[in-house]
């Protein structure tokens, strides 16, 4: 036996609209999901015991980055990621995938790419499973030590976005004929070895060393990431068109569109570092000389892949590509109104 | 040529480890800096065999689809007003207490595994943390959406991440986890993947969803349901990385050993809340915390998981047998601490009802009746000057240096005296609720000092809203820090009382 009541349709007033901190914020209205699941999340107060690895921070710590904010949640996630809403997003873009990985299986298109293009691509193409990978470790960083839940949130994000690249190139791998042997060795030795990837392996160990988070994000997200994503889903898919290869411009699509996700959050986050009415003109210039350094440097490290367009039977023109790339890194900088010489 | 045939395993291998690289521009300590300073020593990271095999891909696919199931559940219950069919609103104190003590530990999960995904220099073990770092960011934000509800009609919700930073009782799980996080990679996996996810979950989980399912709450059941899947990923990765470590060298041994000890004590210390919501909290009752334990811990993780270990040198934890002893003191210690303490708290507590009474004592028929019964029959005539018409323990109790819990744990050996320990360190005492809890401290005093321990910091005048205007300010100004509204005392003077008799009140009872 049990009892049940019978609810008659009559409405309850609520008591409060949101939880208390979040009408103090945005005044009695209620709050969305995103807004529950991020602002004010993060533990702030009383942490009970210091770091043992690490000297002179607490657990969560605005000194873990030059970069500071006088109210942590004065940024929010222009997409309005929590976990569910970024699961499912990312879930439906994948489906797109798997329809074109069948489509391609139908079609025989892999087996198809011309032995010519194959070499190309896997020289610049596969290795960069590696720096996805780099990029995972990187962000899962800031992830930890970056500061308030609406931050890390979407860092955490990004980094599974990454080890998402590095594990869709992997798959991209499996798929393709293998006339030089283990495609996955050669890619490692030629990340390892090959003098067009030896600048970009150098610049992003020595990031992955970089503790501030601020500067990393800097390094990958306002530097690698701008600058590598044009350079390879534009300009070398271009160039692979122009070889007779389009297997793989969806995939170039598939990974500029996550780029271009990821720089929506990353762009408003920046705007407003930037604007910060204390913090703003010490953030200005610590992201004005990091990202001077970086952008000089990654740009540097491009140039090793003017090899790489010498390479297909329709050879390409790497100066016209890599101004179009340093074109792109300049609109982005020019909107944040960043003053960066490269 | 044709493409050679790979197993799961090596092609998992492929998708996660083999994107990793020895790097040669820098040096792989300053890339890991921290994976050396605890002492443990890996020689193979290649030996790791993954528990799991989990693609992103697979991640995003899985994890969304439990997510929408989850959420159309929610929505529905919200829609409706699925909370007016709960039990009875007593049953909320249990979720209250959840989403200020546990909801914010899965948050500082979310963050500890990222620790351990962004440190630890193995490539497999990162990737399986690195998935557990994103499922506790899940549970965190599922708990908060559920709890968000039930704050908009009950008290006790409204400020969950404050009050897990400052009010008294929730420093004893803050602290738990702050002790985590500020441990190495190597300590943080021990502690909360084998401690805590292997040997606890289940005595901390089980009781909490199907005490939800007994009392007509549908989205912590739903949640628990759907976090099942999550669970055993991690549980899996701690056993995983507890054999991996013993493997890799014999000097690990003494170091596991010593954590598992440590963190074994730490975590019973800390499901001591569960116990006392167990068996007073739930209006419908599943099971008593004794027989949860001698299921759970007794059975399952002394003769079953400590006898597998056995091969690799590790025995079971110290001071498990004085957690054996107290197995029918311990959730009656706790209650009670948190019945005497409710005008501080932002839960309610209430004398139990007479046929719960009769529960109690056929569960524990060595002490409830024995050594409790008459402290609530006390209760009912001692008058104090405030609302709920029954006894508070005015004043500030002595807290565990460690454990942070008030001293008011039964001495099994001597059932009529509290267990009192204490240790002078530098010229200063500190006192213990176990030898527990004295141990840990010994092992190293130099952390245990810097906890912030509520009752001090009150004393110091660290928790006051405003400067108290006299002795019978001090409460209220600390209750406003802690934002206490109309959260505390007793059950049966509280609004959520008054709401919930007014909302029934037109309902009509249908018995089926
Ligand atoms: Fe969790
Ligand atoms: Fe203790």
């Amino acid at each position: 036996m049990s009892v049940q009541y019978e609810i008659k349709q009559k409405v309850i007033e609520p008591k409060r609209l949101a939880f208390d901190y979040l009408l103090k914020r945005y005044g009695n209205r209620p709050a969305s999901r995103y807004e529950e699941a991020t602002v004010d999340i993060q533990q702030r107060e009383n942490f009970h015991y210091r770091p043992t690895w690490r000297e002179g921070v607490e657990i969560f710590d605005v000194n873990y980055s030059e970069l500071k904010l006088t109210d942590y949640y004065s940024f929010l996630d222009p997409r309005q990621y929590y976990y569910y809403t970024y699961n499912a997003t990312r879930a439906k873009n994948y489906e797109a995938v798997d329809k074109y990985f069948e489509f391609c299986e139908e079609r025989g298109l892999f087996e198809k790419v011309n032995e010519d293009w194959l070499k190309v691509f896997n020289r610049y193409f596969i290795p960069l499973r590696h720096l996805e990978y780099a990029g995972w470790i990187l962000l899962v960083g800031v992830a930890r030590f970056g500061y308030g839940t609406s931050i890390t949130q979407c860092a955490e994000f990004n980094a599974c976005d990454k080890y998402g690249n590095a594990q869709l190139i992997t798959r991209i791998a499996f798929e393709l004929p293998e006339p030089d042997g283990d495609i996955f060795e050669n890619a490692k030795k030629t990340w390892l070895e090959d003098k067009i990837f030896q600048p970009l392996r150098e610049y992003v160990e020595k990031l992955l060393t970089i503790q501030d988070w601020g500067e990393v994000l800097i390094g990958q997200n306002l530097a690698i990431d701008v600058f590598v994503n044009p350079l390879v889903h534009i300009e070398l898919d271009n160039l692979a068109v122009e070889n007779g290869v389009t297997t793989f411009s969806f995939f170039s699509k598939y990974f500029y569109d996550m780029y271009k996700d990821n720089m929506r959050w990353t762009e408003k986050l920046f705007e407003v570092l930037l604007s910060d009415p204390n913090y703003g003109e010490n953030n200005r210039k610590f992201i004005e000389s990091k990202l001077n350094y970086y952008a000089g440097q990654i740009s540097k490290a491009i140039d090793e892949f003017a090899d790489v367009f010498k390479m297909p039977k329709k050879k390409g023109d790497f100066k016209k590509a890599k101004e179009n790339v340093l074109n792109h890194a300049r609109e982005v900088y020019g909107k944040l109104g960043l003053n960066i010489k490269i | 040529m044709a493409k050679k045939k790979l197993t799961l395993a090596q092609k998992y291998h492929i998708y996660t480890r083999g994107l990793d690289w020895e790097p040669t521009y820098v040096s792989k300590k300053d890339i890991y800096p921290y994976a050396e300073y605890e002492g443990i020593k890996i020689k193979d990271w290649n030996k790791w065999e993954d528990p799991f095999r989990m693609t992103v891909e697979a991640y995003w696919k899985y994890q969304a689809e439990k997510d929408r199931r989850f959420y159309a559940i929610l929505d529905g219950f919200i829609q409706n007003q699925g909370h007016l069919t709960l039990s009875d609103a007593r049953y909320l104190n249990s979720i209250k207490l959840f989403i200020q003590g546990v909801t914010p530990l899965e948050y500082m999960a979310h963050r500890g595994f990222a620790f351990v995904a962004r440190h630890l220099p193995g490539p497999g073990p990162r990737t399986a943390a690195f998935f557990q770092s994103m499922d506790e960011l899940r549970h965190t934000q599922i708990e908060v959406h559920a709890g968000s509800n039930f704050n908009k009609y009950y008290d006790g919700f409204h400020s969950m991440t404050l009050m897990h930073d400052r009010v008294w009782y929730l420093s004893v799980p803050k602290s738990y986890f702050d002790d985590a996080v500020t441990a190495g990679p190597f300590e943080y996996v021990t502690a909360i993947s084998f401690s805590f996810e292997y040997a606890l979950t289940n005595l901390l989980f089980v009781p909490f969803m199907s005490g939800a399912a007994y009392n007509g709450d549908t989205p912590t059941m739903t949640f628990g349901f759907s976090a099942q899947s999550d669970e055993s990923r991690h549980m899996t990765l701690g056993l995983q990385v507890v054999k991996f470590l013993l493997e890799q060298h014999e000097d690990n041994v003494p170091i596991i050993q010593r954590w598992i000890d440590k963190w074994w004590w730490r975590g019973y210390r800390l499901t001591s809340l569960v116990g006392a919501m167990m068996d007073y909290m739930l209006p419908k009752r599943v099971m008593s915390w004794k027989e949860s334990f001698e299921l759970y811990i007794e059975d399952q993780i002394l003769e079953g998981l400590f006898r597998d270990l056995e091969r690799y040198g590790i025995r079971p934890p110290l001071h498990m047998e004085q957690s054996i002893k107290e197995k029918e003191f311990l959730s009656h210690d706790v209650y009670w601490i948190l019945f005497s303490f409710t005008f501080a708290a932002a839960f309610h507590s209430w004398i139990p009802k007479e046929e719960e009474m009769e529960w109690l004592a056929e569960k524990y028929p060595r002490t409830f009746n024995q050594y409790y019964r008459w402290r609530y029959e006390k209760a009912k005539q001692a008058k104090t000057p405030l609302p709920g018409d029954r006894f508070y323990y005015i004043g500030l109790p002595q807290l565990c240096q460690v454990c942070q819990i008030p001293m008011g744990f039964t001495d099994p050996d001597d059932p009529n005296n509290f267990v009192q320990r204490y240790v002078e360190y530098e010229g200063e005492i500190y006192h213990f609720c176990s030898d527990g809890c004295k141990w840990i401290f010994e092992q190293e005093p130099e952390k245990y000092v810097q906890a912030w321990l509520p009752v001090h910091e009150i004393y110091k005048g660290n928790c006051f809203a405003e400067p108290p205007k006299g002795p019978d300010d001090v409460v209220p100004q600390v209750l406003k820090w802690y934002n206490i509204q109309t959260d505390n005392f007793d059950y049966f003077v509280s609004e959520d009382y008054k709401n919930w008799k007014e909302w029934h009140k037109d309902m009509a009872t249908v018995v089926v």
